[in-house]
């Protein structure tokens, strides 16, 4: 799973119910202050499902049920235990390079 | 707020790309995120946005592997298409000389296409920027004497204002020349103002951009001064301040408040009554007059009218022709006549012919290049003839081959395109800067996206075009034929010879229209430059300086202040001669008015004729020599002329022929109103219209007689007057330094002023027509160059059998010539269809003038047979021995 994979799962996991690409686009260019391409989400977010680290499906929102329907993403137990070990494996990385690192030193 | 969505074709474009379960969802999300990134940075910005994230999908989809579209023919041929230009962009990368000739062809041809559409559309195409601008009219009328365009008296608009029926409202206008000072009359400035009734931005339908236009009542006699700045003026002098709003500003020392900002683009151009349009306003202000109580003799204003809604053409007709019996009553039935022009119509309708032209040439180019490129991707076609066979026997289907070819030339157009935008927005810009002030609308002269659609359009036909003729050549070919063909080098291609062949002469023929176009303009250009207009004082210093009447209300004090500024200006070092006038030769400033010469043998006792109208102006004494201006009889208007407001004239030639053909002028009477003068000299007449002669009388008078508050100083000297400048400043500043000196310039600079729209015709088309020579002496050397190549074997046979080099050089020159016989025939007959349409472009356009089509036809001989002339040499030094071996 690469950087930007991951970004993109998290991003879903973050937005709950309401993780479409949009939300995605919108909620990962808020958190990294970066313009971030829908067509990148898109191709990430198909990449992961095919791998079945997320579903979807067509349905309209909950908080207006005769709204547009869209694509919500949900992440399933397999890409929660993607994150968690990939999450260690950084943890593990960064062991002792705290000092180092820190910012504003 | 939110807007309408973003762009449908692009849309329809991310559609097209995106799997289909996923259509309306992406869409849907991304028509989300564009109302989010409209709402925060515009739509243009939004839409950008949009294109780029398209354009990624469009890219980055297929590379997934996921099928955009339906399955089936179209995404077979979408994704052959793909396939293609992938492929032909490496082939083009490769061929980088080929590819950079083809792409500069198509960026010159369409870039100077799109500047001159630009031009034409922004001119005489876009409708002006007033709401429902074809219901606005110009009015016009004529006087006892023919004009084209008659200034209208205060009663007849008051008149026209009647006619409900017809018209919404009726406003007038004129235009003035205003001084704008601060508050302490320092720091003057020259502006000039639109002078109208105070009904004119609800005419137009033009709201300002800040506070409001003039309301009911602002214009009546009395009323408290306000102006309407233009948005520049706002800009330049006020810094785009909003606080402006409110405070005074000071016209002509009278104080005025500002209530109003026009909007920004609000080029509003006043047709003056003497056929050219007088520049846009730096300001509005009221006309503060009772219009229907003014002297009806005195045409003043031009009238523009708003047509009312549901009001027939012929309703609109008639009612002006109401107003014209009424007015005609008033002149004691002298036939005088009133009628309307369509506002846009009446602006350009005298550049039409020059621009149509200029289009007509930038198509010539355009084709030029066309035929170039064909040519260009013949060659290439032909070069790739084993390829393509190849690829035909290998079972390619015929699209396939069709595909692989036209591919190039799409991305070719794709790159031409975008070096040709390029060209046009400089070239737009250029012309722009070097456009007559007189060109109506020249200031919106822009590339805009209607410009740029045609250009892309344009560039699709001709690169798509130019890539036709070597494709069906490629299809119709059989391949095993062409395989033989190109599998050997003597007579190979003789079909693709035979086309490059033709395609030439067609350049020579279209660049020899082009050539002969410019050749003639510029005959004509020459003769305008060098024609005798009346004075001899080219070289002469000319600026303005203008009083404010408020300062000099008196005739006296104007007098006093030109005998003061005389003396000290002559008292420079250097300066020989100088005197004012208050309209310059050229200017078209002269003001008019009937005149009558009792008594003169010239009368023919018809009321009409022996009344003609005549251009007047003052001269104070010292004008005519500066602006060497020729005396024939008589004397000169003197210093004790002008102090003592002598009751003297001047006559021009064309008079003293008129009125005065077999004795002397001098002495005799001359009656203007119930005034009377007498004629003290006659002058070789300084052309005040054109260079070319002008067939209106004038009359020259003392300042004393009319004193003007705009003073046209000629300074005559030694060396470059221009250097003057300063000190007339200086002196001014002596005398009263609220006094603005402005328009510096030279008496040569109002005759190349007064040719400006000429030079601008002419300048594009030797451009273009240098162009085309270049294009048509590289195509000559392309084809006989190619074909020394493809011969060299038979050269070297022919040589072995005995024939000696000058045979083969003439062999080879021959067929240069062929081709260039071919092309100067067939335009020299296509060149005498099209200079037809030259003559309303430049006056006195002779367009059989011999001399040109000689001049051109053996100069684009001479040019082209050099240009055969180099690979002939190297024909006729090929070595028989190496020329068989290599084959």
């Amino acid at each position: 799973m690469g950087e930007f994979e991951q970004q993109v799962l998290l991003a879903v996991l973050r937005l709950g119910d309401d993780a479409y690409s949009a939300s995605i686009v919108l909620e990962l260019e808020e958190r990294t202050g970066r313009e971030v391409a829908p067509a990148a989400v898109y191709i990430a977010l198909r990449r992961l499902e095919e791998n079945g680290v997320t579903t979807s499906a067509m349905r309209p929102p909950k908080q207006e049920p005769a709204g547009r329907p869209r694509r919500y993403f949900r992440v399933e137990p397999a890409g929660v235990e993607l994150l968690r070990e990939s999450r260690r494996q950084l943890v593990r990385l960064w062991d002792g390079l705290d000092a180092l690192l820190e910012e504003g030193v | 707020m939110t807007g309408r969505g973003p762009p449908g074709w692009m849309e329809g474009l991310l559609r097209r790309v995106v799997p289909e379960e996923d259509r309306d969802a992406i869409t849907g999300d991304m028509a989300e995120l564009y109302a989010v990134r409209e709402r925060r940075q515009g739509r243009l910005r939004a839409t950008l946005w949009y294109a780029r994230n398209v354009v990624r999908f469009v890219v980055a989809v297929p590379l997934t592997g996921m099928r955009g579209n339906v399955r089936g023919t179209g995404g077979g041929i979408m994704g052959g298409w793909r396939m293609e230009l992938t492929r032909a962009a490496r082939r083009l990368r490769r061929a980088p000389v080929f590819t950079a000739v083809s792409v500069l062809t198509i960026g010159v041809g369409i870039g100077a296409f799109a500047a001159i559409y630009g031009v034409v559309e922004s001119v005489l195409l876009e409708p002006p920027p007033y709401e429902e601008p074809d219901d606005l009219l110009w009015i016009w009328r004529d006087y006892w004497f023919d004009l084209d365009r008659g200034w209208l008296g205060g009663p007849d608009i008051a008149m026209l204002r009647e006619q409900t029926d017809a018209f919404e409202g009726v406003a007038a206008f004129r235009s003035d020349e205003l001084n704008l000072t601060g508050r302490d009359g320092a720091a003057p400035q020259r502006v000039r103002a639109t002078v109208a009734s105070a009904d004119v931005f609800d005419l137009l339908g033009v709201a300002p951009a800040l506070g409001r236009g003039f309301q009911p009542g602002e214009d009546t006699p009395g009323a408290p001064a306000v102006a309407v700045l233009g948005h520049a003026l706002w800009t330049t002098a006020f810094g785009a301040d909003p606080a402006v709003l409110g405070t005074d500003i000071y016209l002509n020392g009278e104080p005025t408040t500002v209530v109003g900002v026009a909007p920004k683009g609000l080029h509003f151009v006043v047709h003056s009554s003497l056929g050219s349009p007088s520049p846009e306003g730096d300001l509005w202000i009221p006309l503060r007059a009772d219009l229907a109580s003014l002297d009806p003799h005195a045409g003043s204003f031009a009238g523009l009218a708003r047509v009312r809604d549901g009001a027939s053409p012929a309703q609109v007709e008639s009612a002006i022709d109401a107003v014209g019996r009424e007015l005609d009553a008033i002149f004691r039935n002298r036939g005088l006549e009133m009628w309307g022009v369509g506002l846009q119509e009446d602006l350009v309708g005298g550049v039409r012919p020059a621009l149509v032209s200029l289009l007509g040439a930038a198509t010539l180019l355009l084709l030029i290049l066309g035929a170039n490129l064909t040519a260009l991707l013949l060659g290439r076609a032909i070069r790739r003839d084993r390829e393509l066979a190849l690829l035909s026997a290998l079972g390619a289907g015929r699209a396939r081959v069709l595909q692989s070819l036209l591919s190039e030339s799409l991305l070719l157009g794709l790159a031409g395109g975008a070096v040709g935008v390029a060209i046009a927005f400089a070239g737009a810009d250029l012309i722009r800067s070097i456009a007559p002030a007189g060109l109506p609308r020249r200031m919106e002269i822009a590339v805009d996206a209607s410009v740029l659609t045609t250009a892309a359009l344009v560039t699709l036909v001709m690169s798509l075009g130019a890539g036709l003729l070597p494709a069906l050549r490629a299809l119709r070919d059989a391949a095993a034929q062409r395989l033989r063909e190109g599998g050997t080098r003597s007579g190979a291609g003789r079909t693709g010879a035979r086309t490059r062949s033709a395609l030439v002469v067609i350049q020579v023929a279209l660049s020899l229209v082009l050539l002969v176009s410019s050749g003639l303009i510029t005959r004509a250009f020459v003769r305008l430059l060098t024609a005798d207009p009346g004075f001899d004082g080219r070289d002469a210093l000319t600026v303005t300086v203008t009083l404010d009447p408020n300062r000099y209300p008196e005739d006296g004090d104007v007098v006093a202040f030109d005998t003061r500024f005389r003396a000290a200006v002559s008292a420079l070092p250097g300066v020989e001669r100088v005197g004012a006038t208050d309209a310059l030769p050229l200017t078209a400033l002269a003001g008019q008015t009937g005149m009558r010469f009792p008594g003169a043998p010239g009368n023919t006792g018809v009321d009409e004729e022996d009344h003609p109208l005549i251009d007047y102006m003052v001269v104070t004494p010292g004008f005519m020599d500066a602006a060497g201006m020729r005396l024939l009889e008589g004397r000169r208007i003197d210093e004790a002329d002008e102090l003592e407001g002598a009751p003297v004239a001047l006559i021009d030639d064309l008079l003293a022929r008129r009125f005065f053909a077999n004795g002397s002028a001098l002495g005799s009477p001359l009656l203007i109103g119930d005034d009377t003068l007498t004629i003290v000299g006659v002058v070789d007449q300084a052309r005040h219209y054109s260079v070319q002669a002008d067939d209106r009388y004038q009359v020259y008078l003392p300042l004393s007689l009319n004193a003007t508050a705009s003073l046209r100083y000629v300074v005559a000297g030694a060396g470059d007057p221009t250097r003057l400048v300063p000190d007339l400043r200086r002196i001014l500043d002596g005398i009263d330094p609220t006094v603005p000196l402005t328009d510096a310039g030279t008496l040569q600079g109002l005759i190349e002023q007064s040719l400006g729209r000429e030079r601008l015709s002419l300048t594009l088309l030797s451009v273009f027509a240098a162009a085309a020579l270049l294009l048509a002496v590289l195509g000559i050397y392309g084809v006989v160059a190619n074909q020394v190549t493809q011969r060299t074997h038979e050269m070297g046979v022919r040589m072995a059998l005995g024939a000696d080099r000058s045979g083969v050089l003439r062999l080879v020159l021959g067929q240069g010539a062929r081709l260039t016989v071919w092309g100067t025939v067939l335009g020299l007959l296509a060149a005498v269809a099209a200079s037809r349409v030259l003559v309303g472009v430049v006056a006195g356009v002779d367009p059989r003038d011999p001399v040109v089509y000689a001049g051109v036809a053996l100069t684009l001989a001479a040019v082209t047979l050099l240009a055969a002339w180099v690979p002939a040499r190297r024909a006729a030094r090929i070595d028989p021995t190496e020329a068989l071996r290599a084959e």
